[in-house]
């Protein structure tokens, strides 16, 4: 009997709030507006919400609930800037932010968004444009927002892409342009941005450009589609760029060239494309091996509820798809094989719209911390 | 026979509780004690839970051993009511299914309390929880300006 009882002493905490991996574990489940209330309830609460180790904890429980974040506009209007998230069947408007573009909305992960915005400015010779852009770094929940410096001016709209490193929370926004005023030369550089660094880094001319800043990151690698020409015939395929800054081009499946989508699926880089004969059939390609180009296909069906050419974006979360049209969005479970329309809570259908897969967190937008109340 | 059926838990305040032994394998606690030493006829202490909140954990690990004739819906509405409780009843509970590491009890009850500090303020969230504010008037002020947003 001694034995049990050694194996069972314990010493009864008074309060429940003593022992924090209860606390934890209770906070972990709070909306981020919550946890912006609870850091103020005391110390002990300011410094777990504020440790990496919860927002690690806060992010896994988020990803189980994901959610889509869209930004209505109408070509009319550009003074209203809300960002508005999708959870089930209810909408609600996610507040601040509102001097921001999310129009430039291109890409989300971890609850960091990334939006640009280009603006003509004159240069001082007549006739030549150059163009500004502003990337803009937000985290709509906890309502952080960072305008990255300037860098470079272009010719052209410069493309974007961001790699997110999900074990160090830090990120990269890549930016290929063709720099001002060199317009015999066609190709293009590129330039990083770093969290951790704060600046630009030129690392010169590369040899492909992607062809619209439309991309997907995995694991730390950014995919963009790039296009060539070989024999009078343009090919497209993928550009990955992998956490060391390496490049590398991947070919995708040669039924896969009418209409074709980056996805995440499953932690791989997986494509949404039209059938090139069967033109109201879809296909979802998984890419098994990068170096070989080798894909399998996930998924097939008809798309009885929308004509393909209406299809504007396809995002990919848990099992389902969803595809958006300027006014409707349908998803598609992989698992029923099953349709359903996302019905509007507010009258955005006369807007265009751009889905993006979001999961609220309170990652910081600097890896420099900030410890204002000193604790 | 190597195991008996019946277990027998003895509270901090001396109260014993005579069970099945599957109810009891619910509590890892117990499951790791009873696999390790396999007692016969012994009585498990079990001294960080006293009487009260003993039969209460026992209630529901009675209702949630795996019964095949017993619909998953009913759970869920069952499990609202075993929750809807004091705040000092769901306190000394979840210190028991920490203890007795009960994993669904745990996640039960850290849903109900998360629950409550939805859209509550610092001040009455201490109230509720009876926290001590160790913020200075200056640091409150700051917080207010900095993310004043979220308590509107």
């Amino acid at each position: 009997m001694d034995d049990l009882c050694n194996k069972l002493i314990c010493t009864r905490n008074e309060n429940l709030f003593d022992v924090e991996d209860i606390v934890i574990n209770i906070l972990s489940r709070l909306p981020v507006k919550s946890l912006m209330i609870c850091k103020s309830v005391s110390k002990q609460w300011w410094r777990l919400i504020s440790s990496p180790n919860f927002m690690r904890l806060q992010l896994i429980r988020s990803q189980e609930n994901p959610i889509y974040v869209f930004y209505p506009y109408s070509c009319r209007c550009h003074s209203e800037h809300f960002l508005t998230k999708i959870d089930g069947e209810t909408t609600e408007t996610l507040p601040g932010c509102n001097r921001h573009y999310f129009r430039g909305m291109i890409c989300s992960f971890n609850g960091l968004i990334c939006c640009i915005n280009t603006e003509d400015i004159r240069g001082m010779i007549r006739c030549r444009r150059i163009r500004r852009l502003d990337i803009h770094i937000c985290n709509p929940a906890t309502r952080e927002v960072l305008l990255l410096p300037q860098s470079r001016g272009s010719k052209e709209s410069p493309k974007i892409g961001v790699a997110f490193y999900p074990r160090t929370n830090e990120y990269k926004v890549f930016r290929f342009f063709n720099p001002a005023g060199k317009s015999h030369d066609k190709h293009s550089e590129c330039e990083v941005y770093s969290s951790i660094t704060g600046c630009w880094k030129g690392i010169g001319c590369v040899a492909h450009s992607p062809w619209s800043s439309n991309h997907i990151c995995i694991n730390g690698t950014v995919y963009w589609f790039i296009r060539s020409e070989k024999d009078g015939l343009i090919i497209v395929s993928i550009l990955a760029v992998d956490m060391e800054e390496n490049f590398s081009v991947i070919g995708i499946p040669e039924e896969a060239t009418l209409r074709t989508f980056l996805v995440s699926f499953e932690g791989c880089l997986s494509l949404v494309a039209f059938h090139v004969f069967d033109k109201n059939r879809f296909h979802m390609w998984i890419l098994q091996d990068s170096k070989k180009s080798t894909w399998v296909r996930k998924c097939s069906d008809y798309m009885s509820i929308l004509n393909i050419k209406q299809v504007q974006h396809v995002a990919v979360q848990k099992n389902e798809i969803l595809f958006a049209s300027v006014q409707q969005y349908f998803f598609y479970n992989m698992c029923s094989r099953t349709w359903r329309e996302f019905n509007w809570v507010h009258d955005f259908r006369k807007r265009l719209s751009i889905p993006l897969a979001y999961t609220e967190s309170l990652l910081p937008l600097c890896l420099i911390s900030h410890c204002p109340l000193g604790i | 026979m190597a195991f008996t059926k019946k277990v027998t838990l003895k509270s901090s305040d001396g109260e014993l509780f005579i069970i099945d032994r599957a109810v009891a394998l619910q509590s890892r606690t117990i499951q790791y004690v009873l696999e390790d030493t396999n007692p016969v006829d012994a009585i498990i202490p079990v001294p960080a839970v006293d009487a009260r909140t003993l039969s209460k954990v026992l209630e529901y690990c009675k209702k949630h051993l795996i019964d095949l004739n017993t619909d998953f819906e009913d759970y869920s509405k069952w499990d609202k009511d075993f929750v809807d409780a004091e705040v000092w009843m769901l306190y000394d509970l979840i210190m028991a299914a920490d203890y007795l590491h009960i994993p669904p009890l745990i996640d039960l009850i850290c849903d109900k309390i998360a629950s409550m500090f939805k859209g509550q303020t610092p001040d009455k969230i201490r109230e509720i929880f009876n926290i001590d504010n160790d913020f200075s008037k200056e640091e409150e002020e700051d917080f207010k300006k900095k993310s004043g947003w979220a308590f509107k």
